[in-house]
């Protein structure tokens, strides 16, 4: 059987951290970690995600902008915005989008389980 | 029955306290310690479902009491109390297989919920797993159930009612920001003082410079000089170096004087001398420093009484006294409410990553009829905790806090002039159930034998007034 696979987009690395050894204990994974817009483009030319952990404020862009891309990458692509930003404006266009949700950081490991899980239903 | 042994290890006595009693009072059973070495062996030796531990504590760190705890109790759940945004030690904790981490400052209420969550996973393993775990160093089971989340409290939103009242604020405070006039903000406590004087600073040119409060309340009498104005070095027992006060500190940017009133005497002096000279001098300086500061100045009482009584001095008063703005209590500002409810749901929604749609009927007469002594702040905690609380889209009474949901006999007597006879027949029917349900311990056949009437009309009237869970 084939692993689900699972991209985490953030420029900051303990976050990357925090997400992969809560993911690694809870689920198993193929998971990819990518600290800006342009290494996970990078990356996105041999990994096609299922799900994605993406932040909405990079250092070199919006989060918003990688959607196409995932999408190209695997139509059925599911995303989740996890973002210290709480503003409704990025809530609605992360909806209209098509994310799965939007996740406050900081956030708990029981949410991102729950997120998970409810995903990858 | 205890729902469990807790160990807390934290060297905040306070803390421990306090949480102590919370839980126990969830008829947990709670042990503390105050150092890690102490918790770790207390861990190990005695009959413990769950360790709560700070991160950092005098002896050890929170990955050594991880390791300490799980090199002999792989499967006991711990939580790790971090720093506010401090990843790196949820990663490590977590890393070294804590079942969970939450943020300081502390919410009794979402502490209880992790323990319930983890201890709901340790005594009764879930199978609805979707993907099989990995192998990890931690093999405790996990519970996919999770009711709470991280409150972060962003300050600064202020929510402008659309009201009279509320437009007539907005309207001053655009009025006054990009002026110097010194300004006396009045309003009871919780009415949002401080974020008016945020919202002049803002509003004015001065916005990129430093915006300091001041509680004049909490200034202790012997220090109040030194800490608004500054000492030097040797000026009294303990002034081991130069020190900036809070004037020099807001230089070119506004200084917020909080509960003015509380001023002493001795210190309106000083203040008044800096409202006229534009300087100040520090505690055992002869040198004087001068100052471009703009003031704005709350209280919550009229300060022409604490005049006429002599606390507080005239000439203070018509110097400071330039522009005023008199914040309502939210009782007398009845007109926003609905509005600010919705606004603190939608806000606490953003925060809890709940999705609660609105108040019942009855919540919204409730809140409509309680007199809110703690005004906007109040509420704002109330509808966050009620959020947090909620099981369904509607807030019900059940998680709202009992002074509102429970008005004292007067006020129901008062209430009782409605002559909607549905009205009085619903009321009276509803505080009826609920007694007899609180009577009865929530057994719904008790409690409708004690009523007079059989189960199912119970059951009917509880779903008519939203009494059911």
């Amino acid at each position: 059987m084939v692993k689900t696979s699972l991209l985490i987009v953030d420029d900051e690395s303990d976050i990357r951290s925090l997400c992969t050894c809560i993911v690694a204990r809870e689920f198993d994974f193929e998971i990819e970690q990518a600290a800006s817009l342009k290494i996970a483009r990078e990356k996105l030319k041999t990994f096609k995600p299922d799900l994605v952990l993406l932040d909405i404020h990079l250092s070199d862009g919006l989060g918003f902008d990688l959607i196409p891309d995932l999408k190209r990458a695997n139509p059925d692509v599911k995303f989740l915005f996890v973002t210290a930003y709480n503003q409704s404006e990025e809530q609605k266009k992360a909806v209209d989008l098509g994310a799965f949700g939007l996740l406050g950081k900081p956030f708990q490991a029981n949410q991102l389980i729950e997120r998970l899980n409810k995903m990858q239903q | 029955m205890s729902n469990g042994h807790i160990l807390i290890i934290d060297d905040d006595v306070d803390i421990c306290t306090l949480l102590k009693r919370f839980l126990e009072r969830k008829d947990f059973s709670v042990t503390t310690a105050f150092n890690g070495k102490d918790g770790v062996n207390k861990a190990l030796e005695g009959q413990v479902d769950l360790v709560l531990t700070d991160f950092r504590l005098p002896d050890l760190d929170g990955i050594e009491i991880i390791r300490g705890i799980k090199s002999q109790k792989a499967a006991l759940p711990i939580i790790v109390i971090t720093g506010y945004s401090d990843v790196n030690q949820a990663v490590k904790s977590i890393q070294e297989g804590a079942r969970e981490y939450v943020t300081k400052p502390i919410y009794p209420e979402e502490i209880l919920n992790q323990i319930q969550n983890a201890l709901k996973g340790k005594l009764a393993p879930t199978s609805d797993k979707i993907a099989a775990p990995k192998k990890q160093k931690q093999p405790a089971p996990t519970n996919k159930k999770q009711q709470s989340s991280r409150p972060t409290m962003a300050e600064g939103d202020f929510l402008k009612g659309s009201s009279s009242k509320s437009q007539n604020i907005q309207n001053l405070i655009e009025l006054v920001a990009p002026t110097d006039m010194t300004v006396v903000v009045i309003g009871e406590s919780g009415t949002g003082k401080e974020i008016v004087a945020r919202m002049i600073h803002e509003a004015s040119n001065r916005n990129e410079a430093p915006f300091v409060a001041v509680d004049c309340g909490a200034l202790t009498k012997n220090l109040a000089a030194s800490e608004l104005f500054g000492h030097v070095k040797g000026s009294f027992t303990g002034a081991v170096n130069d020190k900036k006060g809070h004037f020099e500190s807001a230089n070119g940017g506004t200084l917020f004087l909080d509960e003015i009133g509380n001023l002493s005497y001795e210190n309106q002096v000083n203040l008044l001398r800096v409202l006229q000279e534009r300087v100040i001098r520090k505690v055992g300086s002869e040198k004087d420093i001068p100052i471009d500061v703009r003031i704005i100045v709350a209280t919550n009482e009229d300060l022409k009484t604490a005049m006429r009584s002599g606390k507080f001095r005239e000439d203070i008063y018509y110097r400071i006294n330039e522009f005023k703005i008199t914040l309502p209590a939210l009782k007398d500002n009845l007109d926003d409410l609905e509005e600010f409810i919705s606004f603190f749901i939608d806000k606490a929604n953003a925060e809890l990553d709940k999705n609660i749609k609105g108040v019942e009927y009855s919540v919204m007469r409730a809140l409509k009829k309680y007199p809110w002594p703690g005004n906007i702040r109040e509420l704002k905690n109330v509808m966050k905790r009620a959020v947090l609380l909620s099981q369904s889209n509607y807030i019900k009474d059940q998680v709202l806090p009992e002074e509102i949901t429970e008005p004292s006999t007067e006020e129901l007597i008062a209430d009782d002039d409605s002559l909607d006879l549905k009205d009085v027949v619903a009321n009276a029917e509803i505080k009826a159930i609920k007694r007899a349900l609180n009577k009865t311990n929530n057994n719904k056949s008790k409690c409708a034998a004690v009523l007079g009437i059989d189960r199912k009309t119970l059951y009917n009237k509880m779903n008519a007034y939203g009494l059911l869970d």
